[in-house]
């Protein structure tokens, strides 16, 4: 059976939910309790979880669009299951809801209505509904006893608890359980003082003694599982060049005197590779077990660290951007990613990626392939060096680019041949123009 | 294991101090050739001798009047009087002496006395020989009050009785002398001041002994299957000394209290349960009001169908039980 994925309702106020972002797609295999979307609501954000384990179906409510709560998002599917009989209709699925609401409205209603009470009237209640109520801060005129009852009692005050002050979300209560954390120590930030997953990260912070788990959630979760396939399934080498960079560095202030756009090292970087790719076509390609495509268009990633991982948004069709295209493109899609504002699109197709740690004064390493691409560029840190030129001793600024490429579809020679290729056109740019 | 009855396992209990220790002997009004109104002494005459299995007089004044006597020059005797009814008549030797002797003296003097008797309806006894009348002794410093319901406890707790050296009221039921229940052949005590947890539950105390604590358990029992109720049934077994420390950890498990008992409840015991988990911490879980389920304020009728009446039952004790819990 399909399972239907509502719009949650955390704390009292809130009566609709915009979605942040979607952590999984459509199409992805969902266990139970994997984080579906982290919505944003008038107090805070949060992550939802699935309730079933399945197949995302559908995504009814797309990213940064809202619903009401209780409204379909999402629909997750049996392994297999036809949902093509499935009505994922947004109108009829809002007229149902309209249908159902008024009644679940009066539920709600019912539920928060309180005793009323006169003047001065002392409330009668259990001593254990006033130890907990005591215990848990809370104002026993809030708190209304079961039907058919008006003394207030210990199951009322905890019910109280459960449905009015939702005391952490799910993925919290799963950080604080697998760490041994209590909850109810926790100061929440969350809608309605709910304990979110960043309160238990910050508990932590404090904490400096205590041996912390952090389970691998929404981009760690990909990326953990990205590089752990990309490590296992590819035989990737890395291969080695020292760069004499002293004609880009005299080149990149000439551009500077002509034009407005900020041109960096890796924009050019991109220009020289997506132009070299062209000439080895069966390095801008897609590989898998058996077979490899050869990519048409040149999609140049770029590997952009943002505070809770890493993302690479993607160039299209560099080969035929010019260098003010290329920085002003870059520029965009980095602001994006640090804002946490990538879409889909930009994330995606990618045929080449390079990744720059220079800013680090890194100058050689060993860079993870981003699958299904055949290679990936590590840049370096360009530094001084003493060098011997035509017999004489200069210094001159060095780069060191390393490359790891697949070794299934790409072999040693001309994936060396290749990046020779790069050195070349970065120490003599002149002959750029010519190709 | 074996099964017997209370009244073998109270024999038994006699049988195994008198041969352990030959300063234990018993004495009563028709406890020799008779062997006791509900038996308990039966054969004792031919096996111990006149010396050890005495009959006395009417008198349950001269009774435990000369028990006491006894017990402060170095025997440990076992009185046995008939009806706690007739307590009554020998109250001065009971509550002014036997109670008093020991710290008066300056603890010089042990009293190792055991004043065996019974009490309870359920026979057509009527009013002058079916009280439960625990409450007064309790009420009294210096007595020990024991009140056992099963064959097993009977016999650890009459053991431990005649071992101890301050007066012991061994209070029984007379409907209890033919309960039944498992006795190990091998010696065993049981220390007072323990009670046990003859049921676990999660959702209800309920403190039960003697005669009544077997419709406890079923009242727990019927109300587990109808209504799911968990109904954590404790004997306190003594209650002088009473163990305070197993009901207040319960209570404050199950935030819910019933006791039971077959004395009327004005005074009873109950109340007296009821005040320690008041006094204790167990006071904070709390979450109804707590129940007594006793006897009714009336003299005991003679009428069965009164007698029945007036004594609690497995419908009273489920109503209670339903009460607690708001149903």
């Amino acid at each position: 059976m399909a399972y239907e994925v509502k719009m949650p309702k955390f704390g009292e106020t809130m009566t609709e939910g915009t979605i942040l972002n979607w952590i999984v797609e459509e199409g992805d295999q969902i266990e139970k309790e994997d984080p579906l979307f982290e919505i944003e609501t008038d107090k805070a954000s949060l992550e939802v979880e699935a309730e079933e384990a399945g197949i995302l179906a559908k995504i009814l409510v797309k990213e940064n669009e809202s619903a009401a709560i209780g409204d379909v998002v999402a629909v997750i599917a049996e392994e297999g299951e036809d949902i093509s009989s499935l009505d994922f209709d947004s109108e009829s699925s809002k007229e149902s809801s309209t249908e159902v609401s008024p009644e679940k409205a009066e539920k709600e209603d019912e539920k928060t209505e309180k005793v009323i009470r006169t003047e001065g009237e002392k409330i009668k209640a259990s001593p254990a509904a006033k130890r907990l109520a005591a215990e848990k801060d809370l104002d026993l005129s809030e708190i209304s006893p079961a039907e058919g009852r008006d003394a207030i009692l210990e199951a009322d005050v905890s019910n109280y608890i459960k449905n009015k002050m939702p005391q952490a979300t799910p993925v919290a209560e799963k950080k604080a359980a697998a760490r041994g954390i209590d909850i109810s120590s926790l100061e929440g930030t969350g809608a309605g003082g709910r304990v979110q997953s960043s309160d238990l990260d910050s508990y932590n912070a404090q904490d400096s003694e205590a041996d912390q788990e952090i389970p691998f959630t929404g981009l760690r979760k990909i990326i953990s599982k990205r590089m752990t396939q990309s490590f296992q399934e590819v035989p990737q080498v890395t291969t080695t060049v020292k760069v004499d960079m002293k004609e880009i560095k005299e080149l990149r202030e000439e551009i500077k005197q002509i034009s407005e756009e900020h041109i960096s090292y890796t924009d050019i970087l991109v220009l020289v590779v997506s132009r070299m790719l062209r000439k080895y076509p069966m390095i801008n390609a897609h590989i898998s077990q058996d077979s490899m495509i050869v990519k048409s268009n040149i999609n140049i990633g770029i590997a952009v660290d943002v505070p809770d991982g890493l993302v690479v948004p993607v160039i299209k069709n560099a080969a035929r951007k010019g260098l003010e295209e290329l920085a002003k493109e870059r520029k965009i899609l980095v602001g994006k990613a640090r804002e946490g504002k990538l879409n889909n699109d930009d994330l995606s197709g990618g045929t080449f990626t390079i990744t720059n740690l220079g800013g680090f004064e890194t100058e050689i390493f060993t860079p993870i392939i981003n699958q299904p691409e055949a290679a990936i560029l590590g840049v370096g840190q360009i530094s001084d060096e003493v060098v011997p030129v035509d017999g004489e001793v200069k210094i001159r600024p060095m780069l060191w680019l390393s490359m790891a490429y697949d070794h299934r579809a790409v072999d040693g020679a001309p994936a060396a041949e290749f990046l020779q290729k790069i050195k070349k056109s970065l120490e003599n740019p002149i002959s750029l123009l010519l190709s | 294991m074996r099964t017997i009855t209370v009244k073998d396992a109270l024999q038994e209990a006699i049988i195994e101090e008198m041969d352990r220790d030959e300063n234990v002997f018993v004495m009563g009004e028709d406890i020799a050739e008779h062997g006791g109104i509900y038996g308990v002494t039966a054969g004792l005459l031919e096996k111990y001798g006149k010396e050890r299995i005495r009959n006395t007089p009417i008198s349950e004044s001269a009774l435990i009047g000369s028990a006491l006597g006894a017990a402060i020059t170095g025997m440990r005797p076992i009185a046995e009087l008939m009806y706690i009814d007739f307590t009554a008549v020998a109250m001065d030797q009971i509550v002014n002496q036997a109670a008093k002797i020991r710290y008066m003296f300056g603890g010089k003097v042990d009293v190792p006395l055991v004043i065996r008797t019974q009490g309870g309806g359920g026979r057509g006894s009527a009013a002058q020989h079916s009280q439960s009348l625990e409450a007064w002794f309790m009420h009294v410093p210096g007595l020990k009050v024991v009140m056992p319901s099963t064959p097993y406890d009977a016999k650890g707790l009459l053991k431990t009785a005649i071992r101890d050296d301050n007066p012991v009221m061994f209070i029984e039921q007379k409907m209890a002398y033919s309960f039944k229940g498992e006795v190990p052949e091998e010696e065993y005590l049981i220390p007072f001041g323990q009670a046990d947890i003859k049921k676990e539950g999660s959702d209800v105390t309920l403190v039960a002994n003697s005669y009544l604590l077997p419709k406890a358990l079923e009242a727990a029992k019927i109300m587990e299957e109808e209504e799911g109720i968990k109904v954590e049934v404790i004997d306190p077994l003594t209650l002088v000394p009473f163990d305070e420390e197993t009901i207040i950890k319960s209570v404050s498990k199950t935030g819910r209290l019933i006791v039971v008992h077959e004395a009327v409840k004005r005074g009873g015991f109950g109340a007296e349960i009821a005040s320690k988990i008041f006094e204790s911490d167990a006071f904070y879980y709390l979450d109804a009001p707590l129940q007594r389920v006793a006897g009714l304020e009336v003299p005991t009728p003679y009428n069965a169908k009164l007698e029945n009446f007036a004594m609690p039952d497995v419908e009273n004790i489920k109503e209670a039980i339903k009460k607690t819990c708001y149903l």
